[in-house]
Formats: structure tokens, sequence, C-alpha cells
């Protein structure tokens, strides 16, 4: 059974006054095995970050099906959901979201500390992934003392801690300079590589060209999507610009054998 | 080139009020509320300002001691607006840092930024200043009336507004916000554009030094307290007011700052407590704005203060109002009269024959003789009288009273009834003593070397009231055997203290004739008038004193400062309000932010409104603490003032002091209840 799995996920946007509606996701399907790293690529609008919060429980599909590990997100009560996305979801943002108030290493415990978890077992949880992520030596630094790139190694390091099933990553390295980016796609690639599995929504084909598959989002549906099999990232990366001129050339969202396009790498 | 560079200055210096007028209305969610600290605080000042320049100070008998709590409260006021204003102010520029970094980057040089918060100043100013003048103008009027009518004070004072008034508020409010402006510079002109645009961002720095802080805290705090609670009540009770009440704000402001931080460090230290969901997020919270924060624990401390102190002190003068005077002025017509020359038949059918033409009765009458000396005393022992002006002659254990000679033969006519008829027996070496304040307790008295037995020490006399905390203006009734004893006695105080004339010293003795009346009103005052009138015509006649015209007088003065109170304590409850309101809508706008990152991490919305229900909850229980701590020092401080206007029902003032902390702590909570829903309207905005 797939860890993560969208069936027919739709989402209509309506406005407040009037009746313009706003089609974000128009049937969305695919899967996610245990331990996959995932990027999901697409044109700005094209329904990321919607679909992104949808499966974080963030937001409520307008029809459609979402399942962790079985579950349907949309069956979890209100009153649970806050738990039950500190339990199994770890986030990472685009602008970080740390808390001003809170020194890096209170930022990395919070989700712990709702989660009503003792300090020692979180200490302890701490200690190897700071080394991991390099940021040790910053915990007692607050997040206007250090640089966007350690930031979110700390916003990792917060989302890491509560070993979650899937760590869900809206454009992680939109705010960094290309040296932080680097290091933080090296830092997702191993932390995949000993099993922890990555969804990442990414306009950049540097980042996109790490992961072990690419969905292609267009007009609110999976386009196109492309296995790694065993290339390595330089081919992965030209395999994705390649992909991505088809997508934008295309436009009228017709692309043929899509599923044998992008299989065709695969075992 | 070069032309466009010509051209642009000019432009820029063109848009400059525009872009501060556009800034202001675009951070209106922070804005408007400093603008309405602002003419609040403009509104507040200009009241007081127009009552301390008002007639109604200046005609009324013993207005020195309402002009001084008037003037002692705009001092205070003034103590408080001028850094609720600058940390209001210092909120809203952090803010807009952000925005003026972008301006920095976009072109605008540092002399125009300069020039734009100028602009921002100036608007800010000029509106907060007219504002608050115009509603003061239209406001203090209305509550004038009205309070007048209130207390239906026969006083006819009409409320003018002196020019003085509004030459003080505006220069007292031009320098506020000049200081304002000036702190405004500075955080500019020091920053970076890079920090201009990461601004608001940083937590506050802890104060440094904060054992010494703590210390100094707690020392002039108890040195307020010392002094609120110990001070005597002698000639420098109003300075002794004035000083604690500076100390007890100064030490509250130390203490609070640093013990609210301290605290906070040592909570965080305290991994088992600070890593619980709601404590982790509220200490963190108040630890990085531990400065703001602190200076909302006092404003609202000292503020709840002035509310429940000055509450307290209408409602007991109001409630007491009728005992004071009854003590001041047991007797409705006193008359002194010489005694080697009056005809006291004469007085007495006179008072007989206006009664019946007025139509009233008169209901006690006393006639005795009395003569008034000032002594020094230190325990049983009375001496000469110590230099109240010369601070050096004066120890710490004498005191000095007034002591009334009284005869025996008077004393049993006037106090028969109440010894249900048997007389009192004196040797001419036994007296009996009487205390308008604490009791005498001892068993002789050591009258300038003469040692008299006290056969008796009645609880109460038909010529005097008696009060346990009467210690000011306490006086001692000495009654002695006759005329030979007295005179003994006089020839020796007059030895002592150097008067030469003992024959003129007996001659001016007094014949105290005093009466009661009942009836109607009107008819009493005229009877009263025409009394003295007459009276003053008499031989040896040397004063009467109408104690019902100096009633009304006392009851309009009472009034003028029941009016004060009241207007008082609406000044400092909207004060309060305020600041508690403004508080929380301003770290409500600052914490959107953070609720919304803690709400995609996982925390429910029960979890957050736990969360701040803790916060407000510490934030608002401190300064209540605080307030009830310093309303009980006060309250000593209180009974020792109202001592001096006669007051002395302790147990009245306790009474209200409960009854005002109660009525306060219900509107606290309302309050209360109203910021935290507000302040999770705000930051679960969207939700
Ligand atoms: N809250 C909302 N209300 C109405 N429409 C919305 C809302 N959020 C997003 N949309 C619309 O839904 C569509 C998808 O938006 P979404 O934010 O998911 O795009 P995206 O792929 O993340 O784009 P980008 O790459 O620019 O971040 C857009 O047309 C957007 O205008
Ligand atoms: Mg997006």
């Amino acid at each position: 059974m797939a860890l993560l799995e969208v069936k027919n996920v739709k989402k209509v946007y309506t406005a407040r006054f009037g009746a313009v509606k706003v089609q974000a996701l128009n049937n969305v399907n695919f899967s996610v095995e245990n331990g996959e790293y995932v990027a999901i690529m697409g044109e700005s609008g094209s329904g990321k970050t919607t679909l992104l919060n949808i499966l974080a429980s963030l937001d409520k599909a307008t029809s459609g099906q979402v399942l962790l590990n079985g579950k349907n997100l949309s069956e979890i009560k209100p009153k649970e959901l806050c738990a039950f996305r500190r339990n199994h979801l770890g986030f990472v943002f685009q602008d970080f979201n740390l808390l001003d108030t809170l020194s890096l290493r209170d930022n990395i415990f919070l989700p712990l500390v709702l989660a009503g978890t003792d300090y020692k077992e979180m200490e302890r949880r701490l200690q190897p992934l700071a080394i991991k992520l390099a940021i040790d030596n910053l915990l007692e630094k607050y997040p206007y003392e250090v640089s966007g790139g350690q930031k979110q190694r700390a916003a990792v390091c917060r989302a890491l801690i509560t070993r979650p099933e899937i760590i869900l990553a809206d454009e992680p390295t939109g705010a960094l300079d290309s040296k932080a980016s680097g290091r933080l796609l090296r830092l997702f690639a191993e932390i995949n590589r000993e099993g922890q599995t990555i969804l990442m929504v990414t306009h950049s084909i540097q980042a996109a060209s790490h992961a072990g598959r690419i969905l292609f989002i267009k007009d609110g549906a999976v386009f196109h999507q492309i296995y790694r099999g065993n290339r390595t990232d330089d081919e992965m990366y030209k395999m994705i610009s390649d992909a991505l001129t088809i997508v934008q050339t295309n436009r009228n969202g017709s692309m043929d054998s899509k599923e044998s396009y992008g299989r065709e790498g695969e075992q | 080139m070069n032309h466009a560079k010509a051209a642009k200055p000019v432009r820029i210096w063109k848009i400059i009020p525009q872009l501060a007028w556009k800034g202001m209305i675009k951070n209106g969610t922070v804005y408007y509320p400093y603008l309405g600290a602002g003419i609040f605080s403009v509104f507040t000042f200009f009241v007081f300002s127009s009552i301390l320049h008002n007639d109604i100070i200046k005609i009324l008998p013993k207005s020195a001691y309402a002009w001084i709590f008037l003037e002692i409260g705009r001092v205070l006021l003034g103590l408080i607006l001028l850094p609720f204003l600058f940390y209001t102010n210092s909120f809203l520029i952090k803010r807009r840092k952000k925005e003026i970094g972008l301006y920095n980057i976009l072109g605008l040089e540092k002399k125009h930024i300069a020039a734009m918060l100028l602009a921002e100043s100036v608007y800010t100013y000029v509106m907060a200043v007219a504002a608050g003048i115009l509603g003061g103008a239209v406001l203090a009027k209305l509550l004038f009336l009205l309070l007048l009518k209130m207390s239906s004070l026969p006083v006819d004072v009409r409320f003018v507004f002196s020019p003085s008034a509004f030459i003080q508020t505006a220069v007292f409010f031009f320098i506020v916000y000049a200081v304002n402006f000036g702190a405004n510079l500075i955080q500019v002109g020091k920053a970076r554009p890079s920090e201009l645009l990461s601004g608001g961002k940083r937590g506050e720095k802890e104060p440094r030094l904060l054992w010494i802080l703590a210390l100094a805290g707690i020392a002039i705090l108890g040195a307020g307290y010392r002094m609120a609670i110990c001070s005597e009540t002698d000639s420098m009770i109003f300075i002794n007011f004035f000083l604690a009440i500076f100390f007890v704000v100064i030490g509250t402001y130390l203490l609070m700052t640093s013990g609210s931080v301290g605290v906070l460090k040592i909570l965080k230290q305290e991994k088992k407590f600070y890593y619980k969901p709601s404590n982790f997020i509220t200490v963190s919270g108040m630890l990085y704005r531990m400065k703001k924060n602190a200076a909302s624990l006092v404003n609202i401390c000292i503020f709840s203060t002035m509310v429940t102190i000055t509450l307290t002190c209408t409602l007991s003068l109001y409630l007491g109002l009728d005992d004071m005077l009854d003590f001041s002025f047991p007797f409705d017509v006193d008359m002194f009269f010489q005694k080697t020359a009056v005809q006291t038949g004469e007085v007495e059918n006179k008072a007989e024959e206006l009664g019946r033409k007025y139509g009233i009765k008169i209901e006690s009458r006393v006639s005795y003789e009395r003569i008034t000396l000032r002594c020094g005393r230190k325990e049983d022992i009375f001496d000469i009288a110590y230099d109240e002006t010369a601070y050096a002659g004066k120890g710490p254990l004498w005191g000095n009273y007034e002591v009334n000679l009284l005869l025996l033969e008077d004393y049993n006519r006037m106090e028969g009834k109440r010894m249900e008829g048997k007389r009192m027996e004196l040797d001419n070496h036994e007296a009996v003593i009487f205390s308008s304040g604490r009791d005498y307790g001892y068993d002789r008295v050591v009258f300038m070397g003469n040692e008299l037995r006290i056969k008796d020490e009645p609880d109460m006399l038909e010529i005097a009231p008696k009060e346990e905390n009467n210690t000011y203006l306490g006086e001692f009734y000495l009654i002695v055997k006759d005329e030979a004893v007295r005179d003994a006695l006089v020839e020796d105080w007059a030895e002592e203290n150097g008067v030469e004339d003992v024959e003129g010293l007996l001659n001016g003795r007094y014949q105290m004739m005093r009466l009661n009346t009942a009836g109607e009103d009107g008819a009493r005052e005229a009877f009263a008038k025409e009394l003295g009138e007459w009276c003053s015509h008499q031989p040896g006649c040397a004063r009467t004193d109408n104690n019902l015209e100096r009633r009304s007088d006392w009851k309009a003065m009472y009034g003028g400062l029941l009016f004060i109170g009241v207007l008082f304590s609406i000044v400092f409850l909207m004060c309060l309000l305020l600041i508690m309101y403004y508080k929380q809508i301003a770290e409500g706008y600052e914490d959107q932010g953070a609720f919304e990152i803690m709400q995609k991490v996982g925390m429910s919305n029960r979890e957050i409104k736990g969360t701040i229900h803790k916060q407000i909850l510490l934030v608002f229980f401190v300064p209540v603490a605080g307030a009830v701590m310093h309303t009980c020092a006060g309250l000593f401080m209180v009974a020792k003032l109202f001592a001096v206007l006669d007051f002395f029902d302790t147990g009245l003032l306790i009474k209200c002091a409960v009854a005002v902390a109660v009525i306060f702590a219900a509107f606290y909570g309302g309050s209360y209840g109203m910021t935290a829903k507000t302040y999770y309207r705000i930051v679960s905005r969207g939700e």
C-alpha cells in the first residue's frame, strides 16, 4: 500500500462575494510510496501550493480523497487535525516560518512541545539531527541572527524532529542563494537515502533534479511525470528541462503517452 | 543624466508631505491607536489643567489641599503619559522600519526620511492637540456641570477656560512629540538599510544590571511604603505624601521591570516548566518584548492603584462627610466672651428671645470658663511648647498640644446628666483629664512641675467629641478643683514661658457659651446670624462663630473634592482601559504571524486560546496584585491625610476600600475578557 494516495482531488476557490470561481485543482491523481523523494513542478498558478496545502490538511479538497497510510484526511475530526499534522507530517516553507520569539533550539522543539514530549527526549532527538544539519553551534541563536540557509536548515530540523511519515516542502530553496540551495538539496537527498519520504514543490530544475520522481502539474492536473531510475543528477537536469519545454510549449495540455514517456526509464 | 539628477530632489521634497500622510493611513492599524492615545492624553491633560486654572480651587476655603491634590495628579499624569506615549511610539517605529527601509532602497535619502518623519510628527501633534483640546473643551464643561448638579453644590462656580491651560497643554505635548520624533530619528539614523528591512523582528535587549535594578527597586519601594505607613500626621504630611507616591512609582517601575525579566529568565531555565505548550509560547513571547511588557505592567499597576485609591477616598469622603462635620462643629453657635466682662444672663435671654422669634428650639446650651495654654508633652509631662518652625528644638517624642483648663464647678454642671446626677469631687492635687484624641492613660499629670493625680478620664464630654485617631489636632481638657488651683497652674505656665503679664493672661480667659439648635434650616441660619450680630456689640465679646455657615462652607469644599475625585476616577479608568486595550491590540498585530506559523506547525485553536489566556492572565494579574499592595499601603497615608480633615472613621475607609476593590475587580475582569477576545480575534484572523 502506498504511503500517500491522492484520488480525484478537486479544489474550487469561490470568492466570498459573487459567483467568481477559480478551479485550482482539477482531478489530481497520484501516489507516493514509502521512502520516495518526489518533486512537483509546474507553472506559477498551476495549483502546486493548493495541492500541498490539501495534503498538509491545512485546506480541504472540494472533492476527492487524500489517504495517508490508508487514513482518509477528510475523516479526521477537526479537533484531532492539529495533533495529526504534528505527529505525521513535517513542513518546510519557502519563508522558513520560524518564530522570532524563540531561539533556533526552541523553534525546533516547538512541535514536540505542543505534543507534550519530555524535555530529555527532545534533547536526545535534537543532538544527532543538529549535527547532521550543521546547526549544532547555532542553537542558542535567534532567527534574525542567522543566515537564510541556516534558518532553512533549522526549519528542516523542526520538520524532521517529529519523525514524520512524510516531509512536505513548498519551494524550500525559493529564498536561498544557489550555494545554500545546493547544500539544502544535498541534505534532502541524504535524509531521503536514510528512508525519509519527501514531497517537494519547486520551480527550480536544479532542485528537482535531485528527486527520485518529478510530477508536472498543469492547469490543475498531473500532466506528466519523470522517474529517475539510474540517472545521475545531470541527466535528470537535462530531462527535466526538456520536459518543461514540452509542458510549456504544449499549451493545449495534450501530451501524448505521458505515462509511457515518464516510465521508460524505470526498471 | 545631469538634469535628471538635478530635477529629482525637488520632486522628492515635494512628495514628502504626501508620502508621510499616505504612510500614516496605510499603517492605520497601528497608527490610529497611537493617534487615539495621543488625543486622549491631550484631552486628559487639558481637563486637568483647565480645572487647575479654575476659580473653584481659589474661592473655596481650605483650597490649598485640593490644589495640592490636583497638582500632584497633573505631575503624575505627565510622568505617566510621557513614557506611555514614548513606548507606543517605539512600537510604531518598529513596525514601520521595514517600509522606511524600502523607501531608503528606492532612493529616499536619510534626510528625506527625516523630513518624512518630521511631517508625520507634526501631523500627529496637530491632530492630537486639536482633537484633544476640542474634546476637552466640550466634555470638561459638560462633566463639570453634570457633577455640580449631581453633588448639588451650593457654590456658584463658573467653569472658565484659562489661556494658560491651552498653552501648557500645547507646550507639554510639543515636548512629548518632539522627544518621540528625536527617538525615531535616532532609530532610523543609526540603522543600515538592510537592518531597516528586517526591522520589527529583533527581540528587546535585556536591561543591564538586573540585580542592581531589582535591589534599587525594592529599596525605593520599601522607602515609599515606609513613608506611607510610618510618617506622622504633621506639617510634613503633604510633602511626605508626594514623596511616597514618587518613590512608589519609581520603585514599581524598577522592580517590575527587573522582576518580570528575572522571573521570566528563571522560568525559561526551568526546563520542565518552560517546555509545556502554553508556558512555552507565553514565556518566550513575554521575554521577546520584556521592556514593553514591563512598562505596561507598571502602567496598569499604577493606574489601577490610582483608580482604587481615588475611588476609595471619594466614596468614604462622601459617606463620612456628616460625621466629619459633626466632629469639627459640635455646636451650631460658639460665643467667646471675656470672663471678666460678660453678662451671661443677658446673652441667654437674648438667645431665648431670638429662638422664639425664628421659631426654633435651642437644644443644648453650655456655658463654661476656659483658659487654653499651649504645651509640649512627653508621656505624662507637660512642659513649654516647642517651636514648630525651628526644627532643631523639636524632639521626636515631644508633641505640641492645646491644654484647656476647666473648673470642676462647670464640669459638674455640664456633665451632670452623663454622670447620672453624681458629682465629681477633687482636692487640690487631683484633676480630671479628657483627650479629644488617643486616651491619655497615665494616672498623673506633671504640669509645669506641678503633679496632679488623675482621678478620672471620661470617654466623652458634652462640649468636645473624641476620636482615637485624632492625633494631629488632639487637645486636652484638664479639669481642676477651683480657680485657686487653676490660677497657680497658669502662673507657673506663664513663668515657664516667660510671660510677664500674668494678670492680663488670667483676665483674658474666656467664658465659652455654645448652643445647638433644632428646626427649619433657613430659620436656624437666620437665628445664628442675628445672634452673632447681636453678640458682637455686647461687652466683652471676643468672637462668635456661626458654625452653620462654616459647615456649609466646608461642605462646599468637600463637594469640590468629591467632584475632583469622581473626575479623576473616570480619567484614570479611561486611561487604564485604553492602556490595556491598546497593549492587546498592538501585541495582537505583532503576534499574528507567530500564531499563523504555530497553526501550520500543528497548534490547535484550543491550545492557542489556552496560551492567550495564560499570557493575558499573567500580564493582568501581576499589576493587580501590585495595585492591591500599593492600595493597602496608600490607605495608611489616606487615613492620616483624612485625619487632618477631621475624618477619623478608619472602619468606613476600609469598608469603602473593599467595596471599591470588588467593583474594580469586576470591571477589570470585564476588560480582561474583552481584551482577550480582541486579541484572539486579531491573531486568529482568517480562521
Ligand atoms: N485562497 C484563494 N482564493 C482564491 N483563489 C486562489 C486562492 N489560492 C490560490 N488561488 C488560485 O488558485 C490557483 C492556484 O494557486 P496556487 O497558489 O496553488 O499556485 P502555485 O502553483 O502555487 O503558484 P506559484 O508557483 O506561483 O506559487 C491560482 O489561479 C490562484 O489564483
Ligand atoms: Mg505556490
